[in-house]
């Protein structure tokens, strides 16, 4: 809400002066109104180019809602009524919580509900299908029914209490199974199995989603007991609904889980988790994080979008400049008649901003739907719901309002310069030889302010500042350089130091430029794009000479006219170049990162698997038998882990965080050790410090996002502590980082000494996941195919890790690619700017274009000059942005701190990468054919003889 | 009187029932009602009458820069309408000069590189364009701002650019509209002077304007009047005169 605050009291600041002229001097409103309806042609120009920030900014807000609203959608489809969940220790009576509970008088709660909850392997023999590990519950149904707020979002509104011998299955747990109501179904658990009868099939809802099926009472605890010492036995709950609806429970649920906590302190060990409310925390960190990232990467293409607004005003500017002229002669005053201009181009920008938000609605559901499978909030070709949070569209209507009124003003203050008689006669204005005193004083100001900005970035450890120091100081001097230097040398040095900083500053501060802040990605391009399109537009010789070797024995006079005008239109080139350059540096960024990426699988693959060649998931209510693995042909060595989430706590989190938690033993280090991105310095191997957790259990080997969630930006590393609450003794356990590894594909959470996982799970902790290294010839898929075969009662779930390392890397490429599409969207902004700044251009040249068709130039040359005038600036923006993002992702993937002390390799996918780059250059094109054909029909007759 | 007194009895140029109409909206007019008119190699023609009755209507039509509606316009005995637009574009690059009132200088090229054009857009080298440029800037007076652009010249110097742009091709017709309009009277004076010597050189000009002064002192004057040629008196006396002489 701050946000649209500070959005709204800027809006009205640069909007108020304006609609007080409008009321006073109608006139103006007039003269606004009669040019827009005189050019609708150009107003419509005008309003898709200011529209396309806008559009950006709001998809990037819409892209987070939808995708927040689609995880925060599991707490209605896996929770319903369940906000907190009571688990009782081994051995306690369940009906002890509930009376502890209820003798407390806990305020704020609309129901209990007792379950009792394992895992099973469900086989459909007459559809031969099975699914290894099914969420199990016993559900007294006629109980469930009432709980929470109202029966509908229980999930089981319409059943009838189950039977022994029946479950109720939920469509997804259906599905997989090919099974309907009637069917017979086989349910395997603690060495055992049952038949059940399906007697219905019900949404994933509530209650229904909190098991995959619900079975009648007493069902597991027969199965269980004829279960070995290995498995973990069911667990049994008391589900909590605090009063209210599915999404409204989230501001009380904390004050209730206080008010248990106290209820059961009493009875040591009882586990309360507030499942709902980590849940759309999550989804809110998720969504946030993903905004964060949507607006990073958007910030490119709005910063693009920014540089083709100043192109636009600055044109519509000159345009008007006789006109503008004029009523100075007759007699308005400077401030009169910047707001004359002002009027009009605000009604242009709030009408872009209303339109862009709408487009940006549009865009961001688009790219939502695309990102629902790749987050797994929804399936592929399924919709996720549209959610949009008004404050999103207030915030990006009302920064993109905002970034069209500075626009304007800045325009504004260039028009209030305006000299009258050259404004008249539309003479250009004369070079500034001598740089005013005030500018000087602006400049050292500015040279003052980069040098001290930069140094505090230096001390602090801050990359953005110190990124930033340098280039505010070089083009803060270009005043004072141009009194001692002619100007031609002077933008030489400025540009030169800014690009060369650019480049220098990763070798030269490493440690400060290897924070993973995103805001340093941002700033690192526009520095480097700065530079290199100000050296471009310095280099006007270089350019003009290779044409004019072009142009040599007749050829390429075209060319020669197409340059012309850039040369001699340094800004406007600038703007146009500055906006290509930024958007094709993005998206290379992302195309070599991306080939990166996908290079180092293979090798990232290896380093985890550490000799081994498959994960085995088996039930935990009904494990494989290490004994029973290590014993086959096929197999070679097993490594056996004990896996399940816990709650951690860390410095830089709010509160309890749950993750997978996994310990391991000798068995692991076996064949290999699984590589680290780093490791304590005390230990001198990656080796060292796994067993240095083996012999330490405060000790952990976390992956690099470990803890790490949504829009979080501290990442644990070496030496920091996080900690678990022992359940037994209620006491908090500290546990300190060895080793940070990889991305945690595997999910294995923190790697922990085995007496952690007793601590944490007590009589639930069983090895229920396997590392398996395949024997002699064997080949990993098929021994994976083969341990889920003999092993599918126990819900075998075996997958090689080439397979998993592909699938996770899989959704990495995906989620980079998506980006990658999101940046087309800047694309756009860069083809449509320069196809909006061409027909301006054609607008802007009618006399000139006339003059030359007059003496004698054919259309195929007008249309060739203004193409090769299009396509010049196309190109170069291509390769400034195309070489900056090689050399930036080069420096990237050396010197980030999120790759460690193994970097992946640098690939250019140089067949791709020209695909991509090439087809904005001739959409380009293709967006000047129309102008530039138009500039060719120019009757020279008419050119001449009228204004436009 | 200035100019060069022999012309050729074949005219360069020959119109005939040239007719123009303009539509705006719903409202028609006949800028052009029939025009006949014959210009031969070496006449300095004067094109006179008041604002809006045809005389840049007249420059635009029978040089090919618009289109007519009826009538022929014959170019060196070449039809200049049963030309497609591209052979007309062709022969206007070949066989004509323009000058106009608003100069219309290409403002990113300097006054060489505007100069040259005429020469590079017909294949001429463009070393040699770049000599002949020169030359011609040299000729009207402009030896020293060859490299200076439009915008740094004044009104006069831009004008002498144009005719130096004109002249460059050295095309069989030049045709200016009003190219002392936008200039005060000095240098106005000044231009009327370059084009007589241009004339006298032996270059055919077909000349739009309403200034009296520079009106009066061609070969030949003719006058238009809600776009019919009202008046064209001396040009015959002048003919006449020429072949009584042979």
């Amino acid at each position: 809400m701050t946000a649209v605050a500070v959005l709204a009291a800027l809006v009205g600041l640069l909007l108020l002066p304006l609609l007080v002229t409008a009321v006073r001097q109608r006139a103006l409103v007039t003269m606004a109104r009669r040019n827009i309806s005189r050019r609708r042609g150009e107003a419509v120009l005008v309003v898709a180019g200011a529209l396309l920030g806008t559009a950006i900014i709001t998809s990037a807000f819409v892209v987070g809602d939808v995708i927040e609203g689609s995880f925060a959608d599991a707490a209605r489809t896996q929770y319903g009524p369940v906000d907190i969940t009571l688990t009782a220790p081994a051995g306690m009576d369940v009906t002890q919580i509930t009376e502890a509970v209820q003798a407390a008088g806990v305020e704020g709660i609309d129901g209990l509900l007792t379950v009792t909850a394992s895992t099973g392997t469900f086989e459909a023999a007459e559809q031969a299908a099975a699914v290894p590990q099914v969420a199990v519950v016993e559900l007294d149904v006629a109980a469930a029914r009432g709980f929470g707020a109202h029966p509908s979002i229980t999930g089981v509104a319409d059943s009838k209490p189950l039977t022994p011998g029946s479950v109720i299955v939920n469509h997804s747990t259906a599905e997989e199974l090919g099974v309907q109501a009637g069917d017979e179904v086989r349910l395997h658990a603690y060495d055992t199995s049952v038949a059940l009868r399906v007697v219905q099939v019900v949404p994933e809802v509530g209650l229904a989603g909190y098991g995959g099926a619900l079975v009648a009472p007493g069902t597991l605890h027969d199965l269980a007991a004829q279960a070995s010492a290995a498995a973990a036995p069911p667990t049994t709950q008391v589900l909590v609904s605090v009063d209210g609806a599915v999404f409204d429970t989230r501001a009380s649920s904390d004050g209730v889980v206080t008010q248990l906590e106290a209820a059961v302190a009493g009875l040591p060990g009882v586990g309360i988790d507030a499942v709902k409310a980590t849940l759309l925390d999550d989804a809110e960190s998720q969504g946030a994080g993903l905004t964060q990232i949507f607006t990073m990467i958007g910030s490119f293409s709005v910063m693009a979008g920014i540089l083709l607004l100043i192109n636009l005003f600055v044109m519509l500017a000159e345009e008007r400049k006789t006109e503008l002229g004029m009523l100075r002669a007759v007699g308005f005053t400077r401030r009169r008649l910047t707001r004359a201009f002002a009027i009009e181009a605000s009604l242009y920008a709030v009408v872009a901003a209303a339109a862009g938000a709408v487009a940006g609605i549009g865009i961001g559901w688009l790219v939502a739907v695309a990102a629902g499978p790749l987050f797994g909030t929804v399936g592929q070709g399924t919709a996720p719901p549209l959610v949009i949070e008004p404050v999103s569209l207030a915030i990006g209507a009302g920064t993109g309002l905002v970034i069209s009124l500075l626009t304007i003003w800045a325009t504004s203050l260039r028009i209030a310069r305006l000299n009258i008689i050259r404004a008249i006669r539309d003479l250009p204005e004369p070079k500034v030889s001598r740089v005013r005193r005030r500018t000087l004083v602006l400049g050292a100001v500015g040279i003052l302010a980069g040098a001290a900005t930069g140094f505090a970035g230096y001390l602090g450890d801050n990359a953005t500042a110190l990124s930033l120091g340098v280039p505010v100081a070089a083009f803060s001097a270009s005043p004072l350089l141009r009194r001692l230097l002619p100007e031609r040398p002077a933008r030489l040095l400025t540009a030169t130091t800014v690009l060369g900083w650019g480049l220098a500053v990763y070798p030269l501060f490493p440690g400060v430029m290897a924070s993973d802040d995103t805001m340093v990605f941002v700033v690192q391009g526009v520095v480097l794009t700065a530079g290199a399109v100000s050296l471009a537009s310095s280099i006007d010789r270089v350019w003009a000479f290779a044409i004019d070797r072009l142009a040599r024995g007749g050829r390429g006079l075209a060319p020669r006219l197409g340059i012309a005008y850039p040369l001699a239109r340094r800004f406007r080139t600038s703007m146009l170049l500055g906006m290509f350059s930024l958007v094709i540096f993005t998206v290379t960024i992302m195309t070599v990162m991306s080939a990166s990426f996908a290079g180092n699988t293979d090798a990232a693959v290896q380093r985890v698997a550490a000799g081994f060649d498959v994960v085995l998931d088996t039930n935990p209510a009904n494990p494989v038998a290490a004994a029973a693995l290590t014993e086959r042909p096929d197999v070679a060595a097993v490594a056996g882990l004990v896996r399940g989430t816990a709650s951690f706590e860390a410095a830089h989190l709010d509160g309890a965080r749950p993750s997978p938690v996994t310990s391991f033993d000798e068995g692991l280090l076996a064949r290999g050790v699984p590589g680290l991105f780093r490791h304590d310095p005390k230990y001198a191997s990656d080796e060292a410090a796994y067993q240095a957790v083996l012999d330490d259990a405060s000790l952990a080997i976390v992956p690099s996002d470990f803890l790490v969630a949504g829009n979080d930006d501290a990442v644990l590393t070496i030496g920091d502590a996080f900690s678990y609450v022992d359940p037994a003794t209620g006491q908090a356990q500290e546990l300190t980082i060895a080793g940070v590894g990889e991305v945690d594909w595997l999910a294995n959470g923190a790697l922990v000494n085995r007496e952690v996982t007793a601590a944490l799970f007590g009589d639930q902790e069983v090895v229920d996941r396997f590392y398996l290294a395949a024997a002699g010839t064997a080949d990993a898929d098929s021994l994976a195919a083969a341990v889920n075969a003999e092993f599918l009662v126990h819900g075998a779930d075996g997958r090689t890790f080439a397979t998993i390392g592909t699938a996770g890397m899989g959704q990495l490429l995906g989620f980079i690619a998506l980006i990658r599409a999101f940046l087309g969207l800047g694309l756009l902004v860069g083809i449509a700017g320069l196809g909006v700044v061409m027909v301006r251009a054609v607008r802007e040249r009618r006399h000139e274009i006339g003059m030359l068709r007059a003496m004698g130039f054919r259309t195929g040359i007008v249309r060739a000059a203004m193409l090769s005038e299009a396509g010049l600036i196309a190109l170069q923006g291509t390769v400034i942005g195309a070489v900056l993002g090689m050399i930036t992702t080069r420096t990237l993937l050396a010197g980030s701190d999120s790759f460690g002390d193994v970097p992946p390799p640098f690939v250019v996918p140089w067949v791709g990468l020209l695909v991509i780059l090439g087809l904005p250059l001739l959409a380009s094109l293709a967006a000047t054919a129309w102008p530039a054909s138009r500039a060719a029909a120019i009757k020279p007759a008419v050119a001449l003889r009228t204004a436009e | 009187m200035h100019g060069h007194d022999t012309v050729s009895l074949q005219p360069i140029l020959s119109a005939r029932g040239v007719t123009k109409t303009y539509r705006t909206g719903s409202r028609e007019v006949a800028a052009l009602r029939g025009v006949d008119l014959d210009v031969h190699a070496g006449e300095l023609v004067m094109v006179m009458g008041p604002s809006g009755n045809g005389k840049t209507t007249l420059l635009n039509c029978l040089s090919g820069l618009d289109d007519i509606d009826a009538g022929t316009v014959m170019v060196d005995g070449k039809d200049l309408f049963g030309m497609s637009d591209a052979e007309r574009t062709r022969h206007r690059a070949q066989r004509m000069g323009f000058i106009f009132q608003a100069f219309n200088l290409i403002p990113v090229l300097s006054a060489a590189e505007n100069v040259e054009l005429p020469l590079l857009v017909t294949g001429v080298a463009p070393k040699v364009a770049r000599e002949r440029s020169h030359d011609m800037l040299d000729r009207v007076g402009l030896a020293n701002r060859g490299h200076h652009r439009p915008g740094e010249l004044s009104g006069g110097e831009q004008q002498r650019v144009t005719v130096a742009r004109a002249l460059v091709a050295q095309p069989a017709l030049i045709w200016a509209d009003e190219p002392t309009g936008a200039l005060d009277s000095k240098t106005a004076g000044e231009i009327v002077e370059l084009l007589h010597e241009v004339h006298a050189a032996g270059q055919t000009l077909v000349v739009v304007t309403h200034d009296e002064s520079l009106g009066r002192s061609g070969q030949r004057l003719v006058e238009v009047r809600d776009g019919l040629i009202v008046g064209d008196q001396t040009a015959r006396d002048q003919l006449t005169a020429a072949a009584v002489t042979s």
